[in-house]
């Protein structure tokens, strides 16, 4: 339930994505074909990373998903001389190596320790053990792989120049799609501690507030769209470790619940920029001027896709971080709650900024922006679907609760309340009582 | 361990046969929009393998290697 529900938002991620893509203006013409050879690997790849249950094959998965990236990062078209796109992937491709590299040496210390490479049974024999330096240790390490995926603090460093080096609907990919991998693995993993390991939490509350300070203070800075996005999405992928300190079910849902929101909201971004830049460009904030003149539909598409990434509502952003702030709430976690709503108000700062320029300037001589119906479909169905998300979560949430609950075996989390006779699911978040707070 | 249920695949299947499918269509002479119009197939068949497979469940090679010559070192 929980992969193949993760599998249906890939397979939609996949075909937004295609369509996003229009005639791949800045690929270069001779490679095109297998630029979609690539995206579909790489989709493939985190398929199976979702249903991974076993060290070996999420090892492979994750490489199945990132190689066709690093590859598709530097098929960008030369633009005067410069091979930006060259820099950006050996940036990728050198953190991604360090980053598995150390993962594959954090689950060579579990593997040691517990001599199964099964999570279910590698989860069991850990219990006894989850206080020893070792097992910490083993488990930061092998976190660190999906770390990178994520783009979280310290992890992050090839974000913002992979976006301004890859052509604008690789960095949409590299935005979107690997960050719900990188989410569903762990809610995999840390769904497999016990709720009151302190050490967790306490490592994740770090990442998560090292993450949001960082993505948003330097966002504050940025004058390339791309470039801040990237930032920005090192911030969210913060606000998304909020709901693990948690560490309970509603968290991991919640999380879950907020990445796949973040997947359309910034897909909602990358559509305007890649409209506004025809020959394939990198967009900075000044080239949105007067886009509710140019191109009214567009506009409208990243006023929503912006104002949700903010935390405004009803979109899709806004109750993502309520179900968070609640879920770390109800645990107890008030000051990571406080820091979490202080980021989400600096972020509004550089978000209208966006806004503002798109809306309240004039466009001078920048020419009207026509839109085929693919696009124009894209831009209905992103809107469309970031309301919906906000306005009616209750179904969705369901979902992603029961899922999240058979995630794993029940024999490989004991504390967890065992399903009845019957086989009825546990209670799912629309009908739990409301958390304290 | 491996349980039998092919469906519960079938997502990751199509997929595969669809990139299948795009690695012949690289080959040789450049044929890019035969190559997003075979992309934009298997992507809708993607999503209707997908649906169609929500409830699935097997299990394809759970835990190959289980050693003990380490265990507890």
């Amino acid at each position: 339930m929980f992969s193949q529900g993760l599998k249906v938002v890939f397979a939609v991620g996949f075909l937004l994505i295609l369509l996003l893509n229009g005639g791949l203006e800045d690929i270069r013409e001779d490679v095109k074909p297998e630029y979609y050879l690539f995206l579909a690997v790489s989709v493939s790849g985190l398929m199976m990373l979702v249903s991974c249950i076993e060290l070996i094959t999420l090892v492979i998965a994750l490489e199945v998903s990132a190689f066709p990236l690093y590859l598709m990062v530097p098929m960008r078209r030369e633009r005067e001389g410069q091979r930006t796109q060259m820099e950006s992937a050996i940036k990728y491709i050198m953190f991604g190596v360090a980053a598995y590299g150390i993962m594959l040496f954090g689950m060579s210390y579990l593997f040691g320790l517990t001599g199964t490479t099964s999570l279910p049974v590698l989860l069991g024999r850990l219990q006894p053990l989850m206080d020893s330096p070792l097992v910490i240790v083993g488990l930061a390490m092998m976190f660190c792989g999906l770390y990178y995926k994520l783009a979280i603090f310290p992890f992050h460093f090839w974000t913002p120049d992979v976006y301004q080096g890859a052509a604008n609907e690789t960095a949409a990919l590299v935005a979107s799609l690997p960050k719900v991998g990188g989410v569903a693995v762990l809610v995999r993993f840390v769904s497999l501690a016990p709720p009151d390991n302190r050490t967790v939490a306490l490592m994740l509350t770090i990442l998560a507030i090292g993450s949001m300070f960082y993505g948003n203070l330097i966002a504050l800075a940025q004058k390339d769209f791309k470039r801040l996005l990237g930032f920005s999405g090192i911030a969210h992928a913060g606000y998304a470790l909020v709901g693990f300190v948690a560490m309970d079910q509603f968290g991991y849902s919640a999380a879950l619940y907020y990445i796949i929101g973040y997947l359309l909201m910034v897909l909602a971004c990358f559509v305007v920029i890649c409209k506004v830049s025809r020959d394939g460009t990198n967009v900075a904030i000044e080239d949105l001027a007067g886009l509710h003149r140019r191109s009214p539909l567009l506009a409208v598409t990243l006023a929503v896709g912006v104002f949700a990434l903010a935390g405004i509502p009803p979109f899709v952003g806004f109750m993502g971080k309520v179900c968070l702030l609640s879920a770390a709430l109800s645990k107890g976690h008030l000051a990571l709650v406080i820091i979490t709503m202080v980021n989400a108000a600096i972020a509004v700062y550089y978000y209208l900024a966006v806004v503002r320029e798109a809306w309240f300037r004039d466009p001078g001589d920048r020419p009207p922006i026509r839109l085929d119906w693919p696009a124009r479909a894209l831009c209905g169905l992103l809107i469309a679907g970031i309301l919906a998300l906000g306005i009616a979560p209750a179904r969705l949430l369901d979902t992603i609760s029961i899922s999240v609950s058979r995630a794993m075996p029940q024999d490989a989390r004991p504390w967890l309340p065992a399903p009845n006779p019957n086989g009825q699911l546990p209670t799912p978040i629309s009908q739990s009582p409301a958390p304290d707070g | 361990m491996t349980t039998q249920n092919l469906m519960a695949f079938a997502p990751e299947l199509v997929l595969l046969c669809g990139a299948l499918g795009l690695f012949v269509v690289s080959l040789g002479q450049s044929r890019t929009r035969l190559a997003r119009r075979m992309a934009l197939a298997t992507s809708l068949a993607v999503i209707l393998s997908s649906v169609c497979c929500l409830g699935q469940e097997a299990t394809c090679s759970a835990a190959p290697t289980r050693w003990t010559c380490f265990h507890r070192a």
